[in-house]
């Protein structure tokens, strides 16, 4: 066949996502020289340096949170793609990103987050559990991409409106500012702290999802085509939901909700893994990280004079997909 | 090396149920299930295949209950053709046949030799040499049909359970399909295949159940099953059926209160 | 509700916007609009703003005043907070105006417009007070609000001490000009043209945020504050005073190790977002950091 090989594929894709990790350590506001960044890369500069503590202490754990939240959002959106047969189905779209986000503002204005560190990536997960669970009871397995959107439009206008209140009923003067940031997400000063509380539950979550490449691969069948051959749906379930509450939920908290990565992503490999499924997984865990960490590229290229949200970027890039694949699966739509 | 249904029923919802059933499957034949629309043949296949579980009374797979084979060993002994035909992705037609071949593989392992073997055997029966590395939606429905199955026989299943296989296919490729599913009982498989098309039924297979209204009305060899009579109380038709070399031949006339 | 604190900070207001619009009262509808020998003493004075609120206050009439705003008893940014609370607060919406029947409203120029407008087509004395971003504009508010509680010379005696103090403080000032950044929650710094500015340079320091290309939203990015690395940075709340994710850049592990080896002093936003006399203590406090840095003590 005409595509290149799976191996090469994901090789490309996870030099791809180094080298934007490698180029995004030498962007940023404060223009450090190239010589400044690999003086402080290669410890030669000395440790009260400030390039030494911007490179390691700013940008580092910036771009570790971008790759971590990246990766998160690209993996889960190819599962749950693959898993409702859909190609719009993505966390942003079905809510689960707006359930995060609520959790995370209500971590923060409960004072919870202040009384535990863990209050906050455990409140995202808790949010972006309840919205997985309640769109694949609304319109889960059978449902057609239609029932799946709307669904998705109600929980996230819920979650979206209860974000506001509670920023309201906070009574702090950064309310609306905040509404931004929870809403279209952001890296801006996320700390390694940030990255050791997100990390492990959304490594954890990328694990749980890797495993569902073969019953993925199987429902390529239907539902009736994959038990037959083995696959436990259940239990599938049961993984999905467990490992995007877990990915999205946690990532979220911790930068906000960051759109249309999970569904620019698995669309535009899909075709350079042969529409398979499961293959589709790893190619989008690293797409991903990539699209996440170029998007903050240019957020802080446009710094300081402009100061976009990660977000807008991402909804400018994933939302013309979108009206695509709307179009494209339009007649289901209305069927 | 049986699959048996020992007094089995299955209650889905008010109108439709299964009572009482009981039969077995032995190696070396290829079993019809007929009757009409409704008379639990897809229920049937569903059972067996494990999708859904009975109410009542047991299945048995080679001596074991199912639930203490596991899904894996379950998808290994029986394979199942459903009747809804959809490919929700566009891969080759080679991917999606060797996904027959997952109840065998080790979890991101991939393929051995084995696998290879059986993908290419199925390939081969199923006349889809030209077509193996062609996404499927470049395919014709009838095309379709056949990569379906032979994803199932790429599964190496002692147990086909097809669910109308032949709809949408030419006479040559229903033809070879019942062929391949005749070869496949010869070798010491088992099939079990529902079917609308009686004159197919007759045919090509060694045993027929006919289905009414949830009960087995009747069970034996073809010419003793499929008589005037039998047809016209079950399905209410009017049909011709005649002995020939060939074997028996039915043709349908008309409705019998058309008379 | 976002309350509209940084629009004080971040603005830069023209004295052409010092249009005292006293309107007449009902009882000298054909009087010299303004002329305090000729109004009444206003008895029923309400303050639509924060900054109104403590001048007004500053005067001493608390007999006087019918209302202050919602925001004069918010510790984080009102001096007079404790104090405040003796007073009926009102948000600013014209139908608790109506329900107070003021005989003197001051307002700030931004806020609460539809309510300033309503009260004018309906004849009440309305004081729009501009924004203070320097001290000439801080003394000439002072005399504004004294033309119109008819209090001038409250008002002269008022200058006369804010003076007295600014002198004692200017000879404190050292020649050096250390380079201040002002730091604040969501990377909000203190840009050209505002009050804070003018009591850095006041202080004897230069303002960084002036020096650097910043974006019109007033913004320092954390890896820009620690590049250039100030001589002095000046913080405003605590990131615990209030719950949000923008205080994030607060609470970040690289502007903790920084401010544990370099010079940096906290100044309570309540003491200089107003141009009242009360940004002395931010001056005097900023003085007085810089005279403990030079003296080499860690803050």
């Amino acid at each position: 066949m005409s595509t290149p090989g799976y191996p090469s594929v994901l090789s490309a894709l996870i030099i791809l996502s180094l080298s934007l990790g490698l180029l995004s350590i030498f962007v940023g506001p404060a223009g450090l020289t190239v010589a400044q960044v690999i003086a402080a890369l290669s410890g030669t500069s000395g440790d009260g340096d400030p390039a030494s503590i911007i490179i390691w202490q700013i940008r580092m754990p910036r771009m570790l949170m971008g790759a971590l939240a990246g990766a998160a959002l690209g993996l889960s959106g190819a599962v749950l793609q693959g898993y409702l047969r859909n190609p719009l189905a993505e966390p942003g779209i079905i809510g689960v990103t707006s359930g995060a986000a609520l959790g995370g503002v209500v971590a923060i204005h409960t004072g919870l987050a202040a009384t535990s560190l863990f209050a906050l990536p455990l409140l995202g997960l808790l949010g972006s559990l309840i919205t997985v669970l309640i769109i694949l009871g609304l319109a889960g397995f059978r449902g057609s991409p239609l029932t799946l959107i709307l669904a998705g439009v109600a929980v996230t206008s819920l979650a979206s409106a209860l974000i506001s209140l509670v920023l309201s009923l906070s009574d702090n003067p950064f309310a609306l500012t905040e509404i931004v940031f929870w809403m279209l997400g952001s890296l801006q000063d996320r700390s390694l702290e940030h990255v050791g509380l997100a990390a492990p539950p959304i490594l954890a979550g990328l694990g749980l999802l890797l495993f569902t490449s073969r019953g993925l691969d199987a429902l390529t069948l239907g539902e009736y085509g994959a038990q037959n051959l083995g696959i436990g749906l259940d239990r599938l379930r049961y993984l999905i939901v467990a490992g995007v509450a877990l990915a999205v939920g946690s990532a979220t908290a911790i930068t906000g909700a960051i759109g249309f990565v999970g569904l620019v992503v698995p669309h535009l490999l899909r075709p350079l893994v042969a529409h398979r499924p499961g293959r589709l997984l790893g190619a989008s865990l690293f797409g991903g990280a990539a699209l996440v960490l170029a998007a903050d590229i240019v957020v802080r290229l446009l710094q300081p004079e402009y100061d976009i949200k990660l977000g807008v970027l991402t909804a400018l890039i994933g939302a013309p997909f979108f009206f695509y694949l709307v179009l494209k699966t339009r007649r289901e739509l209305i069927s | 090396m049986t699959l048996e249904f020992n007094n089995v029923s299955f209650s889905y919802g008010a109108g439709f149920s299964l009572h009482d059933l009981s039969f077995c499957l032995q190696p070396g034949e290829c079993v019809g299930l007929i009757g009409p629309n409704g008379a639990g043949k897809s229920t049937i296949l569903k059972m067996l295949a494990g999708i859904i579980k009975p109410s009542g009374g047991d299945i048995v797979l080679d001596d074991m209950k199912p639930e203490d084979l596991g899904p894996r060993v379950i998808a290994q002994k029986t394979a199942y053709l459903p009747q809804q035909r959809r490919f929700h992705w566009d891969i080759s037609v080679r991917s999606l046949i060797e996904l027959g071949r997952l109840p065998y593989r080790r979890r991101f392992g991939g393929l051995l030799p084995d696998d290879h073997r059986a993908v290419e055997r199925a390939i081969e029966l199923m006349d889809l040499k030209a077509h193996a590395n062609r996404p499927v939606s470049n395919l014709s429905g009838g095309e379709q049909a056949r990569v379906h199955v032979a994803r199932a026989l790429a599964q190496d299943a002692k147990f086909i359970l097809a669910d109308e296989p032949t709809a949408g296919l030419d006479p040559a490729h229903q033809i070879s399909l019942m062929r391949c599913f005749a070869e496949h009982a010869k070798t010491g498989g088992s099939v079990l295949v529902s079917l609308h098309d009686l004159g197919m039924a007759a045919r090509w297979c060694d045993r027929i159940l006919l289905l009414d209204n949830g009960r087995i009305v009747m069970e034996g060899a073809p010419d003793m099953v499929m008589t005037r009579d039998n047809l016209a109380r079950v399905y209410g038709i009017r049909a011709h059926v005649s002995r020939t070399e060939d074997g028996l031949v039915i043709a349908t006339a008309g409705l019998s209160n058309d008379a | 509700m976002m309350k509209k604190i940084y629009s004080f900070g971040c603005t830069t207001v023209s004295a052409a916007l010092l249009c005292t619009s006293l309107t007449a009262g009902s009882g000298q509808a054909h009087g010299e609009p303004g002329r305090s020998e000729t109004a009444p003493r206003p008895q029923r004075i309400v303050s639509l703003n924060l900054c109104a609120d403590q001048l007004l206050h500053a005067f001493g009439f608390d007999s006087r005043i019918a209302a202050l705003s919602y925001l004069s008893t918010d510790p984080q940014y009102s001096v007079i907070a404790e104090d405040a609370r003796k007073f009926r607060t009102v948000r600013g919406s014209a139908e608790e105006l109506v329900a107070i029947q003021p005989d003197l409203v001051i307002a700030g120029p931004y806020t609460t417009k539809t309510t300033v407008a309503m009260l004018q087509r309906l004849g009440k004395r309305v004081l729009i007070l501009p924004i203070a971003t320097n001290f000439a504009q801080l003394r000439s508010n002072i005399a504004s609000v004294g033309e119109a509680l008819g209090e001038p010379g409250r008002a002269a005696e008022l200058i006369r001490a804010f003076d007295r103090r600014l002198l004692g403080l200017k000879r404190r000032v050292t020649g050096k000009r250390p380079r201040a950044a002002v730091y604040y929650t969501n990377s909000v710094t203190q840009i050209a043209g505002s009050i804070e500015s003018e009591v850095l340079k006041f202080s004897g320091y230069r303002n960084i945020a002036e020096e650097l290309r910043l974006s019109p939203r007033g913004t320092l990015e954390l890896e820009r504050l620690l590049q250039v690395v100030p001589d002095m940075i000046v913080l405003g709340h605590r990131p615990e005073d209030y719950k949000t994710v923008l205080a994030d850049n607060l609470r970040h592990p690289a502007l903790g190790n920084y401010l544990r080896n370099h010079a940096w002093v906290a100044i309570e936003e309540r003491l200089w977002i107003c141009g009242t006399p009360v940004v002395l203590d931010a001056a005097e406090k900023l003085i007085h950091a810089w005279e403990k840095t030079t003296r080499g003590d860690r803050p």
